[in-house]
């Protein structure tokens, strides 16, 4: 796989969580 | 058919919508000719072709079934920029000259209309999206600014969250793209930092970070400026920040976007900022604190208004016409 960097940690809870018009909602 | 009247260069990509539209049918009110170029169609559906001598250089370029000259182009509006986007039966071996040589000659097009009236000028875009130049320049301005520490220094990570009290948020300077194919990007948004993150911060010598002390909320701001003309939008942080800190995740419930009124100094700050780039448009996001210090956060010198003007019913696309037609 590889080391990953610092900022992959970040991603990941992006992605466990997160691919603006309320009126369209 | 060829376009006869001054026309209004329109950058962007097959999959934009509502402002594209929005600009384009303003134009069209002021009497002005908007022609819309999809970036990733070339080379496959868009055709270019230009012609050098040594008396004069012209460029011509056909899209569903409309063409136009470069020297018929008065003012363009750059939108988006996306990858030219290849067909499966391309051998792959050769898809990447294939997008380098198309890149190329779009390029050599942009730089066949630099009379034209940009908003905005390709290399101001380019000196404009770097964040830490952003930051450098709003606080030049007197613009408050974030404590923000960038590294690839794991010590230096530990020492600023200790500095900022744990509360830090972290972010990157670029996008990162997910798939060249789908021409679509990707962001890691705005994300806490929390304690246990950092004992695993000697990764960062793979790649430095940017760490901000976190702001406590109020509203946050989407400023929209364009040509000295400010348009504002707001959020309660309290509908989504008790478990986000970034509302442009998607997903996030953002509630209903609010008219706001900057203050007269944070205007003036605002268009110096501008000035400093010279850029005639830019889409800035600040944070409002509980204490009402307003304290600037970036600015995306190609952002996103449409929900202003769909929700607020700021006449954004009015003002870029404006500015385009100036």
């Amino acid at each position: 796989v590889g080391v990953v960097p610092f900022f992959a940690r970040f991603l990941e809870e992006q992605a466990t969580e997160t691919t603006k018009f309320p009126s369209d909602l | 058919m060829h376009l006869s009247r001054d026309v209004v260069l329109l950058i962007t990509h097959s999959g934009d919508f509502f402002t594209i539209d929005r600009v384009a049918e303003a134009l069209s009110k002021k009497g002005a000719q908007p022609f819309r170029l999809d970036t990733d169609k070339f080379p496959l559906e868009v055709q270019l072709t230009a012609h050098f001598d040594n008396s004069k250089s012209y460029h011509t370029i056909q899209y569903n079934n409309y063409s136009i000259s470069t020297e018929q182009v008065q003012a363009v509006w750059m939108r988006r920029i996306w990858e030219p986007q290849l067909s499966q039966e391309l051998a792959p071996k050769f898809r990447e000259a294939c997008v380098r040589e198309s890149k190329a000659t779009l390029d050599g097009f942009w730089d066949s209309l630099k009379e034209a009236r940009w908003v905005d000028d390709l290399e101001r875009i380019d000196y404009a999206s770097n964040k830490l130049r952003q930051l450098r320049i709003a606080s030049e301005v007197g613009f408050v600014i974030p404590q923000t520490l960038v590294t690839n220094k794991a010590e230096a990570a530990r020492e600023f969250f200790q500095q900022v009290n744990g509360k830090m948020v972290s972010k990157l300077l670029t996008a990162l793209s997910r798939s060249m194919e789908a021409n679509s990007s990707f962001f890691l948004y705005t994300s806490t930092v929390k304690e246990e993150d950092l004992q695993d911060a000697e990764s960062l010598r793979y790649c430095p970070m940017v760490f901000q002390e976190q702001i406590p909320k109020q509203q946050e701001l989407r400023v929209v400026y364009v040509n000295g003309n400010v348009f504002v939008g707001a959020l309660n942080a309290d509908v989504y920040a008790a478990a986000k800190v970034d509302w442009r995740k998607p997903g996030v419930e953002v509630g209903a976007w609010q008219h706001h009124q900057l203050p007269d100094e944070v205007v003036r700050r605002l268009q110096a900022f501008m000035g400093k780039f010279g850029l005639s448009f830019g889409s800035l996001d600040f944070i409002l604190t509980p204490s009402g210090e307003y304290v600037f956060l970036e600015v995306n010198p190609v952002g996103e208004w449409g929900m202003l003007e769909k929700d607020l019913k700021l006449p954004i696309a009015n003002a870029i016409a404006d500015a385009l037609l100036s």
